[in-house]
């Protein structure tokens, strides 16, 4: 499984990946065998499970034989079909073109042509025009049970599970192929169902679980949280002189900041910039300790607790009675966010904004001012939550064109972005192989541009590209957006400042 | 007229297009009444559409019109562009798009075109097609070895092979068409719309030529060849996301900027 055809820049280029000088152990990994020994663990204890409720959706008993395993997931898939109209749609109208491989971050990464939208689509296909007979049930019976166990027995759900699990959810794929599949879609049809068979991913849970106890995928108690904050705000006075106020849990306030929870650890810049933004523009708002989160792995799990999650960011906003709320910077947790919790916040007369459009907006009315542009060269990597579904490409543009000396275009930007590599759900550690190597083709496309900084509004990226960016010895450095704006409405060095 | 002749032109046509529209109507309505899931929501979001900058229906149908007719998304930027597979495709489609209304003349004998005219457009047409169509072939047989992964099925071999067939065969008809085959497939044709059955011309290609489309309208909708129809109910096309500008109109007012 080499790469079959090269990918390049322009003609007679060598391959992106022979560009990295780790290719020598991208051979090692991955040359001949492909991606499949790379598996995502779903080995999640007991007491995580009952925790997050996993217990209560589950519909057929971890413990059950293979073959019912199988029975169960294929009758899934039919009543997927027949429930989900997305997924009907993605099942019928693939022509089998295979212009969607070379596009997936994850094939560019891999180059194991099941680790692609078609490659992964199929494997769920087939069972799926097993089931339905090609001619949609019309002519030709249902599948009769003896056909289905022999059928069965060819299928194997733990590969399923393996490349269902390598899928970033990036939705690369639903903008190159003709007729607009989403494997993404199907990858979370695929998840809801091995979530109903009790198989969720130790590290996603885990995630999941701290939103239950704490409200934030970190466990950050209140005390902690308040903590770090007093921290910060002293840090930003020493910094610029100059006094903040972010208050935690006010009685009541006009607006409500929702932050990642690792702003409160690693990504400290951001969170100055999103405390300075919301105090410069004299908002009178306020943080919520028990909605201190942006993200919503429940997007990369399953429909209740994408929902679950998503209705504790409405129970804050109604708890603090916010006029608006400013969600901060993340990208998958902005793509649930515009479309399951800002719906919803705005039926109720609050306006739900995120930071990024926030500061465009303030900075086009003159409401921020700039003291002094950061004297750097940046590109912009655009999260494929917040270019392809999220709706959000230009604002974050004329942030960074407004507060540093120079932005560059990337040759794959806007809704052609590549993946960070390790969306999806696929942040954790022993899938490290696939993320480096999955987050190589962005990183080497911001390198091209002579930027010294990537940018990126997005909290998985900022996990996951310094990563990948040390693995590969990349000369660039990675940050936010807001950090930016901090450090240019203050003079301040940007590196200096998290 | 014999009895086979009869049922193969004279009833068959009817029911092809019976099970074409019968067929096609019935796969569009089941995609469209299919829900869009648990709640009204895609497993749990409000809409899937992946197009930044979509904010009305009248632009997600004017992206799907192009991508139905441009193909503009196989060209798109990604490590180089591809304009071969993007050629071939704009013109094999283009090509049948044409050649099909080149057919409705059959039921138009008002319309004057020269013999010579018809007979150059749809010879030139049809060989483009064919060569694209012949292209389009090739490259699928090839796509294991472009790609590293058999995705091929019977289904996507037999559609491509069978319209080439049907093209191949209409260009050969044409060919060596004896000079009264046009009025006589009028005359067949018209017979057939208006109910009033006339016998098909007696060539053997015409034979072949005909019975090849009518059995494809038949194989068309339960095939991946329904693939135009699913564009309309393909939820990641048809969205579209709120208006920006009215949300920051509302908070510029809420904030009084
Ligand atoms: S969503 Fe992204 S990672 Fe998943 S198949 Fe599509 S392009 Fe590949
Ligand atoms: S690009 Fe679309 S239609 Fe073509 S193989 Fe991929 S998913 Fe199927």
């Amino acid at each position: 499984m080499v790469s079959v055809r090269k990918v390049t820049y322009g003609r007679g280029g060598r391959d992106i990946l022979e560009e990295s000088p780790m290719y020598g152990e991208w051979r090692r990994e991955f040359e001949g065998r492909g991606s499949v020994h790379v598996r995502i663990k779903e080995e999640t204890d007991e007491g995580t499970l009952k925790a997050i409720g996993v217990t209560e959706m589950q519909r057929i008993d971890r413990g059950a034989s293979p073959a019912e395993r199988k029975r169960f997931f294929a009758s899934r898939v039919a009543e997927m079909a027949r429930e989900n109209r997305a997924f009907r749609h993605h099942m019928d109208a693939c022509v089998h073109c295979g212009l969607c491989i070379d596009k997936c971050p994850e094939y560019l990464g891999t180059r194991d042509p099941t680790n692609s939208p078609v490659g992964r689509a199929d494997l769920v296909r087939r069972i799926y025009r097993r089931l339905n007979k090609a001619s949609d049930g019309l002519l030709g019976r249902d599948v009769d049970d003896k056909d289905l166990a022999r059928f069965l027995e060819e299928v194997d759900l733990d590969r399923i599970w393996t490349y269902y699990y390598q899928c970033t959810e990036c939705r690369r794929c639903s903008v190159y192929c003709p007729m607009g599949i989403d494997q993404g879609e199907i990858t979370r049809a695929v998840r809801q169902i091995f979530v109903e068979m009790g198989m969720i991913p130790e590290f996603n849970a885990r995630t999941i679980r701290g939103v239950y106890e704490t409200g934030n995928n970190m466990y950050i108690k209140k005390e902690a949280a308040q903590n770090v904050l007093d921290f910060v705000l002293d840090d930003m006075r020493q910094e610029t002189g100059r006094d903040f106020k972010a208050a935690m849990d006010a009685e009541r306030a006009d607006a409500l900041l929702l932050p990642s929870s690792t702003d409160f650890f690693s990504n400290i810049g951001t969170l100055k910039g999103e405390i300075a933004i919301m105090d410069e523009l004299g908002l009178d708002w306020t943080l919520d300790s028990r909605a201190l989160e942006v993200a919503n792995f429940g997007l990369f799990e399953d429909e209740a607790h994408l929902k679950y999650i998503g209705d504790n960011y409405v129970n804050a906003a109604l708890r603090r009675g916010v006029k608006m709320v400013v969600f901060g910077e993340c990208g998958h947790g902005w793509r649930a966010f515009k479309n399951y919790v800002a719906p919803r916040l705005e039926a109720m007369g609050v306006q739900a904004i995120s930071i990024t459009q926030l500061t465009a907006w303030a900075l086009r009315k003159g409401r921020l001012r700039v003291d002094k542009k950061v004297d750097a060269v940046v590109t912009y990597h655009d999260p494929c939550n917040l270019a392809r579904a999220g709706d959000l490409i230009e604002e974050p543009r004329f942030v960074l064109r407004s507060v540093v000396k120079e932005l560059r275009e990337r040759v794959h930007n806007r809704e052609k972005t590549l993946c960070c590599g390790a969306g999806g759900g696929l942040l954790t550690d022993e899938l490290m192989p696939l993320r480096v190597w999955a987050g190589w083709p962005s990183v080497y496309d911001s390198l091209r541009t002579g930027a010294q900084y990537m940018v990126a509004p997005c909290s998985i990226d900022k996990a996951q590209f310094p990563a990948v960016i040390q693995y590969h010895k990349a000369p660039i450095k990675f940050k936010g957006v807001s950090d930016f704006v901090y450090a240019a409405m203050y003079g301040l060095d940007v590196d200096k400042i998290a | 007229m014999n009895a086979v002749i009869y049922a193969l032109f004279i009833v068959l046509p009817y029911v092809s297009l019976v099970v074409l529209i019968g067929g096609s109507t019935y796969r569009v309505l089941r995609w469209a009444t299919t829900p869009k899931g648990g709640g009204g929501l895609y497993l749990g979001l409000y809409r899937l559409v992946n197009r930044a900058g979509q904010r009305s229906y009248l632009s997600a149908v004017g992206h799907i019109l192009a991508r139905m007719l441009a193909f503009h998304t196989i060209p798109k930027n990604s490590y180089g562009r591809d304009y071969g597979t993007w050629l071939s495709v704009f013109l094999f489609h283009w090509g049948v798009f044409l050649l099909i209304a080149f057919h409705l003349h059959l039921w138009m004998p008002w319309l004057r075109v020269g013999a010579e005219a018809m007979y150059v457009m749809g010879m030139a047409t049809g060989t483009i097609a064919l060569g694209a169509g012949l292209f389009l072939l090739a490259r699928r047989v090839g796509l294991r070895r472009i790609y590293g992964l058999a995705l091929n099925a019977l289904d996507d071999y037999v559609a491509i092979t069978w319209v080439v067939l049907i093209i191949a065969l209409g260009l050969a008809m044409r060919a060596l068409a004896p000079p009264g085959l046009f009025g006589e497939a009028v005359a067949w044709a018209t017979g057939l719309s208006s109910l009033h059955p006339e016998p098909p011309p007696a060539f053997p290609l015409f034979y072949a030529h005909v019975l090849a489309v009518e059995l494809f309208m038949i194989y068309l909708p339960f095939s991946k060849m329904a693939h135009p129809f699913t564009f309309p109910v393909n939820p990641v096309l048809y969205g579209k996301f709120e208006d920006v500008d009215e949300v920051r109109r509302r908070v510029e007012e809420e904030l009084g900027w």
